[in-house]
């Protein structure tokens, strides 16, 4: 996941990936590169300041609605299914679960940590479950597979109309599919919830889908073409959607599944041109960075931010007698998003890449 | 309270235990407890802390802070309880049938009772005390307060206060506004009262009247651990216009919530889910504000 075995070196199907640029480590560093610019987005988004003075665009909708932040943990879950096919320890069932397993663990422990009492639904449970659900979909043949998330997307559809009693909004703020199974699940609503979780496998396989893509098609402008009209079409159809289904990332709607799989395309599509195509790598540098140990970095700004609410306030206190609410916001955004880089990137110069 | 003369009926008693109770904060802060400033409810209860200071002004300088008072929807628990709650009573068509339901279910509820009711029918309220409920203010006449001046607020929450506590003697310590319509005056004259203001999470949920199997079937769907579940066992409003159209609809719906509150009681006892006073759900309050992960 924050660490794909995505090396040429590997055992089977990585060994086609010499096409793609994959660096002195052995990376592929287009994939490196999405992924950190989804944890670029996700610290700033998750540390929207002490007053709140990012963009509106940097925050998630209340209920209905898209902004810009909202297409950055698609991104992440497609990135995770993008290193899918790379991955060594992706080849038995046994080192998946593994992997999930620990993942779980490390996001139940954050959660809970920040809650004082058990908690079971999470980011990192979100993320585990999905590779889980996406690595077993990859073991099907590939019509399967497609059939498979279209048919996904349809259900979940079906299942919100189907919850709805007479004259209730399928897609509202209670009452809906999602709010009854994690109602039920775990006491009431989640935004990390199984439902949620489940669908947005759909997501992860689209990363599979494109890596996929990229080990079956050796041009790199064919790869490109490719993933560009996939991106509109999905973009397209999400959109179509749009117009019966809310986009929601809180109930993760199908609207939002299909589109938010198009943007994450068109994300990777970015990437691959400015890294596969342009050869832009020292610029993309840092954000490679950042995506060689995304989940490393996710986890320490998580456990810090659970660890800092006691210092916090002096700390606003201090910095707002000096400086407008706007500039303190940024300030602290931008300095986990530093301080952040700055530890991956010592990690990345040393080698060093903590694998989950 | 503080200013704005509404020259209600009580309100002289009213304002010498207010200032008891603002004197009893005051002592706590000189005592130097720490910081731990004791809540109104607290000092009331409290007769050494009232002794210690006596009556003084209120005003915000010298009682600057109102304890820990709060609007509560539902409540982040540690154990499977939830809170059944019923408005505008007490109701000799309704409240009895409510009660045996209860008993035979070997559940408490916190009944917000308005104060009108409290006067009309006191055998009745009595009643519920008795039985071991918990009793809170559901204002004196149940006015919608959005559309009700700062004064009239104030007077229809103390008014209430007063009557349910000197009829029952019991003190409230939880306000509903009618209809949950929160303003800034209801907030601050439940902090004054010492109440903590109780919305609803879970509410009968079915449009028009219903029958009692929806009913039972809605709060068996969404009814969890935390909620509090709002019913009713009296008409509000429409004790002062009977002939109005509402009030027959109102009639209609209350008698749809209490056929199916046997049924609801025995569903949640299946599932495991403690019902329980609003007190019962805070008494098992996971430790810590609830702080979810942030949303990626």
């Amino acid at each position: 996941m924050s660490a794909p075995a995505a090396t040429t070196g590997g055992a089977g199907p990585a060994a086609a990936t010499t096409q793609v640029e994959t660096g002195r480590l052995g990376r592929v560093l287009s994939l490196d590169a999405a992924r950190g610019l989804a944890i670029v987005i996700l610290l700033l988004a998750m540390h929207a300041g002490p007053r709140g003075a990012l963009p509106e665009q940097l925050k998630h909708p209340e209920w209905h609605g898209l902004t810009f932040a909202d297409l950055f943990f698609p991104l992440f879950l497609f990135a995770v299914g993008a290193a899918l096919p790379f991955s060594h320890r992706a080849s038995s069932f046994g080192g998946v679960l593994r992997r999930a397993a620990v993942l779980t663990a490390i996001g139940i422990a954050l959660v809970s940590a920040r809650n004082l009492t058990l908690v079971i639904p999470g980011v990192l449970q979100h993320i585990a479950l999905a590779y889980v659900l996406a690595w077993l979909v990859l073991k099907l043949p590939r019509r399967v597979q497609v059939g498979l998330c279209v048919a996904a997307v349809a259900g979940y559809w079906l299942a919100f109309l189907a919850v709805a009693g007479p004259g209730e909004d399928p897609w509202g703020r209670s009452g809906t599919f999602a709010h009854v199974v994690n109602t039920w699940l775990f006491g009431g609503f989640r935004t990390e919830g199984l439902p949620q979780t489940v669908i947005s496998t759909v997501n992860v396989l689209a990363g599979a889908f494109v890596t996929q893509l990229i080990l079956r098609v050796p041009d790199r402008r064919a790869v490109l073409r490719k993933v560009a009209v996939w991106c509109g079409v999905l973009v397209a159809a999400g959109l179509l959607m749009a117009l019966w289904v809310p986009v929601n990332k809180k109930i993760w709607s199908p609207s939002y599944t299909v589109l938010t799989a198009g943007t994450s395309l068109f994300w990777f599509a970015l990437a691959f041109w400015a890294i596969d195509i342009k050869g832009w790598r020292r610029i993309t540098q840092p954000l490679v960075h950042l995506g060689t140990n995304a989940i490393a970095v996710y986890v320490l700004v998580m456990a810090a931010m659970a660890a800092i609410p006691p210092f916090r306030g002096p700390l606003d206190d201090a910095a707002h007698a000096v400086l407008p609410p706007a500039v303190v916001t940024w300030i602290w955004a931008l300095t986990w998003l530093v301080g952040g880089w700055l530890l991956c990137r010592a990690l990345y110069n040393r080698r060093i890449f903590i694998k989950v | 309270m503080t200013g704005g003369g509404s020259g209600y009926h009580g309100r002289v008693m009213h304002r010498r235990r207010f200032l008891a109770l603002a004197g009893a904060a005051g002592a706590a802060g000189a005592a130097g407890l720490a910081g731990t400033v004791a809540s109104r409810a607290e000092a009331a209860e409290n007769p050494t802390i009232v002794a210690a200071r006596g009556p003084g002004d209120i005003d915000q300088a010298s009682f600057p802070q109102r304890g820990h008072h709060r609007v509560i929807w539902s409540v982040a628990v540690t154990d499977p309880v939830a809170a059944i709650t019923f408005d505008d009573g007490p109701d000799p068509a309704y409240t009895p049938r409510i009660l045996e339901a209860l008993d035979a279910a070997g559940v408490h509820a916190t009944f917000f009772m308005m104060g009108h009711c409290v006067q009309r029918w006191p055998d009745l309220a009595r009643e519920v005390v008795a039985r071991g409920h918990e009793i809170a203010n559901h204002t004196w006449t149940h006015l919608n307060l959005s559309f009700e001046s700062p004064e009239r607020t104030e007077e229809e929450m103390v008014r209430g206060t007063q009557l349910i506590e000197d009829t029952l003697g019991v003190r409230c310590r939880y306000f509903r506004p009618p209809r949950g319509q929160l303003t800034g005056s209801t907030i601050r004259y439940a902090a004054d009262l010492g109440q903590d203001t109780v919305i609803w999470s879970v509410t009968r949920g079915v449009h028009g009247t219903g029958t009692p199997e929806a009913v039972a079937s809605h709060v068996r769907r969404f009814l969890g651990p935390g909620d509090v579940l709002i019913l009713h066992d009296g008409v509000g409003r429409a004790y002062f216009d009977p002939d109005a159209p509402f009030a027959q609809v109102n009639r209609d719906r209350r008698e749809v919530e209490v056929r199916a509150l046997p049924q609801m009681l025995e569903e949640a006892a299946d599932r495991g889910l403690i019902l329980g006073t609003v007190s019962d759900v805070l008494a098992v309050e996971a430790p810590g504000r609830p702080q979810p992960e942030p949303e990626p």
